[in-house]
């Protein structure tokens, strides 16, 4: 047992694989980045530095390669093993020790991130509000019960949600069963197609998926960018605990429709739609007033910015915020950007849009601090290092002038 | 290298390697299960507007029902003021931002203008106006005894003419008119409302014009102050709006000054649409000039019978397609096989021309377009 | 006697008239320039100082004229082959003549087409024109049409997939574009406007037509007149004519400063953009007007030298003035300066001369000790490239009023500073002549570098000092990463230099001192990379901490930040290997060439890629270079590892 353990230490606090795996996190990298620009930035992301394994296509081979998350997680085994446990204390690896101090916080940073972070975005015309913040890349189906609005027609009133694990990249002849306790009915979700247009079915063309109401589902080839594409799927809403039989009423979601399927059920009505994930954030944002400056006779933005009130969810207290470029909004472990404004081709006298980048991020500061601490391990120990060897040159230097 | 010494190690670890390997196949394909979590409702932008059960084609159609669009229409909000029963509001032009005919009389009008100036052109447009009516013209002592009446709730002078009426501008002078007038000044900008006819009309009218200048608001808020600085940031407020539906990919121009509306279309082609008062020289006037500009002869005026006929704003107008050598007016760059498409459209009281002018083939794959986006042209006020 | 003078006289009459003749008629050909004088040095320094707003900052005309020519000429100055009273045009020049004798600017070959396929492209005659050359506006006329419509097909495409000749033509086509606003600078002179048809408002002019400025001084009272009135073929023909002036893209050159606070009316005005607003009666508009007026007089005035001069500095004095008024003069004289002193190019000479020197002295190896006259005019030199370097950078901070990097063409210039710095540092410290050496061949490469890159910057941005993004705006996240992480790349690249020192070291030099000289090779080496990864990791971390700020995370896995990441990666990988005994000095030297591919390809690779929150950097035709960099540094490697396997082999046959 011992010798078991003290090779285990040995073989992941050596030299060699720490250099391995710096080797493999460089070249994960450059695969990554090169990779980028065909998929995206997403995509790649994911298929690289977000996942155990891929296989990387050369030519007409897939080479299997470890995944960020491995690298990364054997690279904290490393670190602890060889930086902190194996390595030599003493007064020449003092700064060593520190900057490897430092490295953990930055890798902890990233697996809280990983684990628990939520990003999304904000978009708000003046004199608009928000309570929650809007996934770029990320599904749910959501299914809204509509009440009677105070000024006429309806409006939403409790909402389920099921979010994009229970149904992206369903396909064939899979189904995503989908079901809640308050529920009059079941949900059966097919074919999710990841960039769509919903168009009337003629003759001209043919889809490999179901025509509902003389309405088809034509795929079109995914954009790199997830915002731009608008995704479909294909719902069955049938009686609770029917799941498994036939029939149901069917209808195409797609995320570019007009209005939601609706559907009556139990004297309620109830909209399904399929849309971008929504996360709560413990306050709503109005945007009060939006302010954009352009480098004068250019189309350049110089200055933006948001007055914003920040209305509390629990106590209905207004705050008034001020949130520009380089000014975040941080508050109960959210953090609100200010990121773009648009539309893009906007006129003279157009309507303008602000866009706040958001994310609930508990290591949002730690790579700050990561990076002081890195600094200082690192000046304590090249310090040492350059004052050695200037001290060495100057006594070389004696030396040969003596000679 | 680790040694696994012992067989148990070497079985568990297998064990433990295999399940890895099995739960992962299972992860991927095949169905599964999820449960819908309940959440407080969400408001994102504005409020979540139902219609309850709607069908396909409305989900899917390319013209939704009545969901809010994107960005709120470009709104021009208009003046607020009573209308007198006698009064009837008709086309603005450049210079009237309000514009009326008075007792269904050609001659008889009262509009609504504005103009950059100083405190002295209170004084100067009194004496302009004295001089339409042949009258001397009077010095800063009598216009402070002319009555004051604010317009506005700005204070301002109150002019009353008589005798006959001839604006110097070509028309006929009119025998036995009368003038009734408000001229105010504020913050850089002076501004008229002027009613002027025969004399009998206006006559009567003078309290229908005291009962209009006192109800007459500002466009917006009911702010106080000229609306002439809040011309420069779009179509004359209060001038009778033409509404249309342009295609997203024609990009607003911002205003100028002699068009009611202008479009960047495409790469290189321009689109106007202006409104000229009366009948602007006719339809073979500017066709011709339309083809001077394209470097074509000139037609008599029998062509304008060939031309096709279009009905726009109601009205019935004349479809022009012109291809030739754009030779541009002034400084605009010539295109050598351009083409001008568009249409004129008598409309009474004015004339509406719609031009749209670029190279050849861009035209051409506007051409359905534009065609649409002239049906699509309608007055504000529903007239 | 008296018939003799007389028969004189007649011959010279008849020589004199005939040379009259001859000259008008034969001598220049049938492409005379109108400008008949040259333009004096006053003409030509009042023209340069006026200061005009492009780009959203003001600068003066000096700066746009040579950016302009940069951009459609490919130089600072050109040939006027005999259109130009004078032979060589610099940028001042050529711009009066784009502005005041635009028919003449237009005979000049002002557009460079690289390509013959580009030529073809637009249906050129190639027939008297060689392969590369320059071409005229008029000579572009007849096929003016066609390039309209080639470059239009061409930025239909996404910029990313157009091919090279649709790259060609699209800038030429936003050239030629340029140009002919240009041209237009002056054009509402001559140009009178068509009122004297119109009797509503012709008296108001005097029953002449009035040209623009005339026309707008009286503008309020012309639209009182107007009320109503506009109909009729008069008024139409009237109306176009104003409303084709208007257009924004004719001579929209923002020249004419309002007369409020900067803060309140931060653009200046074009006249095209004032014709609208003063027929509404702008007050602002209007107070530009008398600025149109003087204009109008130097135009009048164009063909009279002394009166010429005269008006443009009336002109030149009234903006200036105003421009003062507005505090937005301060740093126009400074800029011209700037331009002036031109401290890169004297730089590339001070460093080349030091390289010169330093190379001799290592020829000359025996001899040149260490306080010959050769090392000590090397350390002159490239001390002296170093401080017009720095001060050209300074010089850059101070107009700018921002830290010393915000654009790629200004990352150049700091890490070609900061590495000679350092390696001039080394030489202090080591005292071999490789720092010497390295300072100056890194020097001069990097104001190489520089001088080619100005004139992307040129043909892309128009400026090297352009406006920033909002995102960039801020100063203090500009001074803190951006200057971090630019010395890491810096040293990096330093260090890989000194890895190229020490394998030139191992092919050619077998000596025993020769491997002592090494093994201090390999510690400075070392040393340079502990110092790059200092800067580079502290840099990326702070370039992630920035991200956070403004976007919202961390580590978006962007190419730029896994550039940076590479260059970290790779440095500690090289750490970790030598403190695991896995290289010695081979390999280190080896590791560190490979670094500067890493570094070359975060500083400049990543932007090919155009992907992600970080293409900020213009960067076409780069990557030849890179690519030809890439390919050289290959071969040494190769070369290098293969002499050591032969080393190797050859101590094992001599050890057996």
């Amino acid at each position: 047992m011992k010798t078991l353990v003290q090779s285990f230490m040995r073989f992941f606090g050596s030299y060699a694989l720490a250099c391995a795996l710096l080797i493999g996190l460089f070249l994960l990298t450059l695969f990554g980045t090169l990779a980028s620009t065909k998929e995206g930035l997403y995509a790649a992301q994911k298929m690289y530095f977000e996942s155990w394994y891929l296989l990387q296509p050369l030519g007409k081979l897939r080479i299997p390669l470890p995944g960020g998350i491995a690298l990364m997680t054997m690279l904290s085994l490393n670190l602890l093993v060889g930086g902190f446990v194996r390595i030599r204390k003493s007064k020449r690896t003092a700064g060593i020790l520190v900057v490897h101090t430092g490295i953990a916080i930055l890798l902890l940073a990233g697996l809280v991130k990983h684990l628990t972070a939520v990003e999304g975005y904000v978009r708000l015309y003046e004199g608009e509000q928000a309570t929650d913040f809007v996934s770029h890349n990320q599904w749910e189906v959501a299914v809204r019960e509509l009440v009677p609005a105070p000024a006429g027609g309806l409006t939403s009133g409790t909402e389920w949600v099921v979010d994009e694990q229970a149904f992206r990249g369903i396909h064939g002849d899979e189904t995503a069963y989908v079901s809640s306790a308050d529920l009059p009915f079941e949900l059966r979700l097919r074919h999710f197609v990841r960039n769509a247009r919903v168009l009337p079915k003629g003759p001209m063309w043919s889809s490999d998926y179901p025509v509902i109401d003389g309405f088809a589902v034509m795929p079109v080839k995914p954009e790199p960018d997830e915002e731009f594409n608008a995704a479909a799927i294909f719902a069955d809403v049938v009686p609770k605990g029917a799941t498994h039989e036939v029939g149901g009423e069917q209808a195409i979601l797609w995320a570019g429709e007009n209005a939601p399927f609706v559907v009556s059920r139990a004297g309620k009505q109830f909209a399904i739609e399929i849309r971008r994930m929504r996360t709560p954030m413990p306050f709503a944002m109005r945007l009060e007033k939006f302010t954009k400056e352009d480098h004068p006779r250019t189309d350049i933005a110089s200055v933006y910015s948001s007055h914003v009130i920040k209305i509390d969810k629990t106590t209905a207290s207004e705050t008034p915020v001020h949130i520009a470029m380089n000014e975040p909004l941080r508050d109960k472990g959210i953090v609100a950007f200010q990121s773009s404004w648009g539309p893009s081709n906007a006129r003279p006298g157009t309507r303008l849009f602000s866009v706040f980048s958001v994310v609930r991020n508990p290591s949002d500061r730690w790579p700050e601090y990561s990076c002081w601490v890195i600094a200082a391990g690192m000046l304590i120990a090249f310090g040492q290092r350059l004052l050695a060897f200037l001290k060495k040159q100057s006594q070389n230097r004696q030396v040969e002038s003596a000679q | 290298m680790i040694k696994l010494h012992s067989q148990g190690a070497r079985r568990s670890t297998t064990a433990l390697l295999t399940s890895c390997l099995l739960t992962l196949a299972a992860c991927q394909k095949g169905d599964r299960e999820a449960v819908l979590t309940r959440r407080e409702p969400t408001f994102i932008g504005r409020p979540d507007v139902s219609l309850g059960v709607v069908t396909s084609e409305q989900r899917f159609g390319s013209r939704s029902p009545s969901a809010p669009a994107d960005h709120a229409p470009h709104e021009m909000p208009d003046f607020s003021f009573d209308l007198p029963s006698t009064w009837k509001r008709i086309a603005g032009t450049q210079m009237r931002l309000l514009n009326f005919q008075i007792q269904g009389n050609e001659q008889a009008t009262c509009y609504l203008s504005a103009l950059g100036g100083n405190e002295q052109g209170v004084l100067d447009n009194v004496n302009r106006w004295r001089r339409q009516f042949g009258l001397p013209a009077i010095d800063s002592t009598e216009l402070a005894n002319l009555p004051q009446q604010p317009l506005f709730g700005v204070p301002g002078v109150r002019v009353a003419c008589e005798g006959t009426f001839d604006d110097g501008m070509g028309g006929n002078p009119i025998e036995q008119a009368g003038l009734l007038g408000l001229i105010v000044y504020r913050q850089e900008t002076l501004v008229f409302l002027k009613l002027v006819g025969p004399k009998a009309i206006v006559d009567q009218e003078v309290e229908n014009f005291d009962r209009f200048s006192a109800s007459l608001g500002l466009p917006g808020a009911g702010t106080t102050g000229a609306p002439a600085s809040g011309a420069a940031s779009g179509p004359a407020s209060g001038e009778r709006n033409l509404i249309h539906d342009a295609p997203v990919s024609w990009r607003l121009q911002a205003p100028r000054p002699m068009r009611k509306l202008g479009f960047d279309v495409g790469q290189d082609c321009d689109l106007s649409v202006t409104l000229l008062g009366g009948a602007a020289g006719g339809v073979a006037l500017n066709m011709n000039r339309w083809r001077d500009q394209l470097d074509l002869p000139r037609v008599g005026e029998d062509a304008v019978d060939q031309l096709e006929r279009v009905q726009i704003l109601g009205a019935e107008g004349y479809w022009l397609d012109l291809t030739g050598s754009y030779k541009g007016m002034g400084d605009q760059v010539q295109i050598a096989e351009g083409r001008l498409m568009g249409a004129i459209v008598p409309l009474g009281d004015q004339t509406l021309f719609i031009k749209l002018v670029g190279p050849s083939d861009q035209v051409g794959q506007e051409a359905a377009r534009l065609r649409e986006f002239a049906q699509t042209l309608r007055w504000e006020d529903g007239q | 006697m008296k018939r003799c003078m007389m028969s004189l006289l007649a011959l010279v009459a008849m020589v004199w008239l005939g040379g009259i003749v001859q000259a008008q008629t034969g001598s220049s050909g049938p492409e005379k320039p109108e400008r008949t004088f040259a333009y004096s040095k006053e003409i030509l320094d009042t023209f340069g100082a006026i200061p005009v707003q492009d780009g959203g900052r003001i600068k003066p005309l000096s700066t746009l004229a040579g950016f302009k020519m940069l951009r459609f000429y490919g130089k600072r100055s050109m040939k006027s082959g005999g259109l130009a009273p004078e032979e060589t045009l610099n940028p001042e020049a050529w711009l009066l003549d784009c502005f005041f004798f635009p028919e003449q600017a237009k005979r000049y070959p002002n557009f460079v087409i690289q390509y013959k396929a580009v030529a073809v492209a637009i249906g050129l005659d190639l027939e008297t024109k060689k392969k590369r050359d320059r071409y005229s506006y008029e000579e572009l006329a007849p096929v003016r049409a066609r390039l309209d419509q080639v470059a239009g097909a061409a930025f239909r495409k996404d910029s990313k997939e157009r091919d090279l000749v649709e790259r060609q033509v699209v800038n030429l086509w936003r050239n030629v574009s340029d140009f002919e606003d240009l041209c237009r600078f002056t054009a509402f002179a001559g140009n009178p406007l068509p009122t004297s048809a119109l009797d509503s408002v012709s008296d108001l002019y005097g029953g002449r037509d009035p040209e623009l400025p005339e026309f707008l001084a009286l503008a309020p009272d012309f639209r009182q007149r107007v009320i109503g009135q506009e109909s009729g073929p008069a008024w139409q023909a009237l109306s176009d004519k104003i409303d084709s002036m208007a257009r924004r893209n004719i001579g929209g050159l923002g020249i004419f400063p309002p007369q409020v606070d900067a803060e309140q009316e931060p653009e200046w005005m074009a006249w095209p953009e004032m014709i609208t607003l003063c027929l509404q009666g702008d007050p602002a508009a209007m107070a530009e007007v008398p600025l149109m007026e003087t204009l109008g007089r130097v135009v009048a005035s164009k063909n009279d030298p002394a009166g010429f001069e005269a008006e443009l500095s009336t002109f030149a004095g009234e903006i200036e003035a105003r421009a003062k008024a507005r505090g937005e003069y301060a740093r126009i004289p400074m800029e011209r300066d700037f331009y002036r002193y031109d401290f890169f190019y004297r730089a590339l000479y001070a460093f080349v001369l030091g390289f010169l020197l330093i190379a001799f002295s290592w020829l000359r190896s025996g001899a040149g000790g260490k306080g010959s006259w050769l090392v000590r005019g090397a350390w002159v030199f490239s001390s002296l490239g170093w401080v017009l370097l720095t001060v050209g950078i300074t010089y850059r901070c101070i107009l700018r009023q921002r830290p010393p990097i915000s654009t790629l063409y200004e990352t150049i210039l700091f890490i070609a500073s900061v590495a000679v710095v350092t390696a001039l540092f080394l030489e202090w410290t080591t005292r071999r002549r490789i720092g010497l050496a390295v300072a100056s061949f890194l020097g001069a490469l990097g104001m190489f570098m520089a001088g080619r890159y100005e004139l992307r910057e040129a043909a892309t941005a128009g400026d090297t000092m352009p406006s920033l993004v909002a995102v960039l705006d801020t100063n203090y996240w500009l001074a803190i990463h951006v200057t971090t992480i630019n010395i890491g790349y810096a040293a990096g690249m330093l260090a890989a230099a000194l890895a190229h020192v020490w394998l030139g070291s191992f092919f050619f030099g077998k000596g025993r001192k020769d491997s002592g000289v090494r093994a201090e090779l390999s510690r400075m080496v070392y040393g340079v990379l502990c110092f790059s990864l200092l800067f580079s990791v502290v840099g990326t971390i702070l370039g992630g901490v920035w991200a956070n700020d403004s976007w919202g995370r961390f580590w978006g896995w962007d190419p730029k930040e896994n550039g940076a990441l590479m260059i970290c990666l790779w440095e500690l990988l090289i750490l970790h290997a030598r403190m695991g005994g896995y290289i010695r000095q081979f390999g280190l030297a080896i590791m560190n060439v490979l670094l500067g591919l890493v570094v070359a390809f975060s500083w400049w690779g990543v932007n090919l890629l155009g992907v992600g929150l970080h293409s900020y950097g213009f960067t076409e035709g780069v990557g030849f270079w890179l690519t030809s960099f890439y390919g050289l540094e290959l071969v040494i490697v190769g070369l290098a590892l293969f002499a050591k396997y032969m080393q190797d082999r050859r101590q094992l046959v001599e050890r057996t």
